[in-house]
């Protein structure tokens, strides 16, 4: 089944919510790994190709959109879904998000796991 | 007493004058410290040469004038050496040199004794071409030259290589002038010595000396113009009343002595009371400057406050939201998902309760965060042509359960014919709608309405009617009206753009609004009614931001209400689509969130 959904890579320096997307991610039947900054995001990513990436923005070592113009410039990451999940709520970086490629901007106080499921479902099937 | 009134006369006379007046006034108002020391030593050893040469140039009878001489000598012995103290005091380096100070005064006393008691230094007097009686040189005579100006280049070379360093414009202005006069000083002062060995240049440069005192003391008062105001004028009351005391001397009758002793008294009270009056001029432009410096100062530390409490707002809010999401995800996975099975129903209630306070915790960071961004003029707005109706209507449907929870019915009224094409953007638009709704719904009790209905309204009303509001509030007002908000938004923005403009309108009939009620209203962490009567929950920032983010749409935001209980109706009006253009111009000139940077963590933010 897991083989089916896809594989997910998610990114964030917070151990509680990391593991709370995961655990949901995998409740519905994908294949989760994970990745606690973005100097390890970029590495996992190479190495495990994912269908798509939930990544953080405030992280240590590499910040969460210097991570999304490296894998916007990489062959064979460049066509992967990035879906930036952070606590920035400010527009400007949701505009800048956007801009250097990202797929959506969400705001995690804003949107619950649930709704997030939803949309990774939707960029897959993409 | 015959005074011959030579050349040589008045330039002694003038130089023992300012340096001895000058250097007292100035010494007495320096710090203690060595450059007071070494200040007032040159200061003594120039009004002590001047003063022997006056006496020298005076004298008829031989054996005084050779003393006179010797004397003069004595003193001029010091003056390159107090030169060398102040240069390094000057500097701050008397650490440095004290062993180069301690030979060099040391060397001084030798010369002092030799000078007074051997004719080493001064031979005797000789009648030369200008001088009926003109020292002859020593035997060593030649070495005491060599060491005094050794002194006094090298103190020179002190300074001159100290300027080049000093960065402080102050300090630097001060080591310059006191280079210059001392120079001058000096090659006036050497053509003393021609003279003495029988070569007949007259010692001409006697008239530079007395520009040294004062270049030195004017360089040491650190170009406070202020005191040497009151300086100059104790210099010249005090030279003034000296020639009166003179006049008296020489008065010869009682009559003579009675008249010139009442006009000195006169004069002294005279100059008195002038010096008072300028010192208390001068005490207060001193004062005023400080103030004026404390006053800048006290701003510039506001505005860094200012913007660290900005800073740290944004900061504080993200920190806060991350574990608030972790919260609301996770009791959202049993609630509403059901992935858990939760059995007791008390414990779903409980969750539920835990839920909906993280949500309300949520929106005060969130709101907290969007004051923060208001205010340093960081929010962006994206403006797009967007459907008012369809707006509307996504805002009623997202609040339709809360208003069957309170028991509260929402009408609508659309009329059909009303254009409902505007120019503005959606997230920030239905932000204001679901603020006011949702304070509509939170000041209506149980079984009450609310009315939703929008209407175009020519811009010259809106303006009327919002000024109705204003004056009401400045009528009723505590305080400044809303004099942050007036900062946050640019008064480019906040002008009405269009002919018409599409109002939307939510009516109440809730607990309505008192006068008071309506100066508080649009002011951050408001509250309708008195604190400790909230009966109902909310961030107080929800008008406030709904204001901030109107006004950067060119539009306004007002409320009516006929008095207590009798509900409320709250308006805001927003650009038409026809007015793009116009609204696009404005924007243009207006460039906002230019400032606006993304927060990125670091490793060193102590994670």
């Amino acid at each position: 089944m897991s083989e089916e959904k896809g594989k997910v890579l998610v990114v964030d320096d917070d151990i509680t919510l990391r593991d709370m997307y995961a655990e949901r991610l995998r409740a519905e039947g994908y294949e989760v790994e994970i990745a606690q900054d973005g100097e390890q995001g970029l590495a996992r990513a190479t190495e495990y190709k994912p269908d798509i990436i939930l990544l953080d923005i405030m992280m240590p070592k590499i910040n969460g959109f210097t991570v999304l113009d490296i894998l916007k410039t990489t062959p064979e990451l460049k066509d992967t879904p990035v879906i930036l999940l952070t606590a920035l709520i400010q527009e400007d970086n949701k505009v800048k998000g956007l801009k250097a490629g990202a797929s959506e901007y969400i705001v995690k106080s804003e949107t619950m796991p649930g709704e997030i499921i939803e949309k990774v479902s939707k960029l897959i099937k993409k | 007493m015959d005074i011959q009134l030579s050349f040589y006369t008045i330039t002694s006379f003038l130089m023992f004058i300012t340096s001895g007046v000058f250097g007292i006034v100035v010494y007495f108002r320096m710090k203690e410290g060595s450059l007071k020391n070494a200040f007032g030593l040159l200061s003594l050893s120039g009004a002590g040469w001047s003063f022997f040469y006056f006496l020298w140039q005076i004298t008829r009878t031989e054996w005084i004038a050779l003393m006179d001489v010797k004397l003069l000598m004595a003193f001029a012995t010091f003056i390159p050496i107090s030169y060398l103290y102040l240069s390094v005091a000057l500097l701050g380096k008397e650490k440095e040199y004290r062993k180069l100070l301690a030979i060099a005064f040391a060397a001084g006393f030798i010369f002092l004794i030799l000078d007074l008691y051997t004719p080493l230094v001064v031979s005797n007097l000789r009648p030369t071409l200008f001088h009926s009686a003109w020292p002859k040189a020593g035997s060593i005579f030649s070495i005491y030259l060599l060491v005094w100006f050794l002194e006094a280049f090298y103190s020179s070379f002190i300074l001159a290589r100290g300027l080049q360093k000093v960065k402080d414009k102050e300090l630097n202005n001060q080591i310059r002038y006191t280079l210059i006069g001392i120079i001058l000083a000096f090659i006036g002062g050497s053509t003393n010595y021609f003279m003495w060995y029988g070569i007949n240049i007259p010692p001409v440069g006697n008239i530079i000396g007395p520009v040294w005192v004062l270049l030195v003391g004017y360089a040491i008062i650190k170009y406070n113009l202020f005191n040497i105001k009151i300086i100059i004028t104790e210099i010249g009351l005090y030279l003034l009343n000296i020639a009166i005391v003179i006049d008296l001397v020489f008065a010869k009758t009682l009559s003579e002595i009675l008249i010139r002793g009442t006009f000195l008294l006169t004069s002294i009270s005279l100059s008195f009371l002038t010096i008072s009056s300028v010192k208390k001029e001068v005490a207060q432009r001193e004062d005023m400057a400080k103030l004026a410096d404390q006053l800048k100062e006290a701003n510039r530390k506001l505005e860094e406050l200012d913007k660290m409490k900005t800073e740290f707002i944004s900061v504080a809010s993200h920190e806060l939201l991350t574990p608030i999401s972790a919260i609301e995800g996770y009791l959202s996975m049993i609630l509403d998902e059901k992935l858990v099975k939760v059995e007791d129903p008390k414990a779903l209630q409980y969750m539920d309760s835990i839920y909906k306070s993280a949500k309300r915790l949520a929106r005060l960071v969130t709101d907290l965060l969007n004051v923060s961004r208001i205010e340093e003029g960081r929010l962006l707005v994206q403006k797009a042509e967007i459907n008012a109706l369809d707006l509307i209507n996504q805002v009623i449907a997202e609040l339709k359960f809360k208003a069957e929870d309170a028991k509260i019915q929402i009408e609508t009224d659309f009329p059909p014919d009303v254009n409902v094409n505007i120019y503005a953007d959606s997230d920030k638009i239905k932000e204001v709608i679901i603020n006011v709704t949702g304070n509509a719904i939170k000041y209506t009790p149980e079984g009450g309405k609310i009315k939703i209905g929008y209407f175009t309204l020519p811009s010259s009303e809106v303006e009327k009617r919002f000024e109705i509001m204003e004056k009401n509030i400045q009528e009723h007002n505590q305080g400044p009206v809303d004099e942050s908000l007036q900062k946050a938004v640019d008064q480019r923005l906040r002008q009405i753009v269009g002919e018409n403009q599409f109002v939307i309108y939510v009516k109440d009939s809730g607990i309505g609004l008192k006068h008071d009620d309506l100066s508080r209203l649009f002011k951050k962490f408001s509250r309708v009614g008195e604190w400790s009567t909230w009966q109902v929950q909310g961030t107080g920032l929800g008008l406030y931001i709904s204001k901030a983010l109107i006004e950067m749409h060119h539009g306004r935001i007002w409320a009516e209400s006929e008095g207590e209980n009798k509900g409320s109706e709250f308006f805001f009006s927003l650009p038409l689509l026809v007015d793009k253009n116009k609204v696009e111009e404005i924007d243009k000139q207006v460039p906002q969130a230019e400032n606006a940077k993304p927060l990125a963590k670091t490793k060193e933010d102590g994670r």
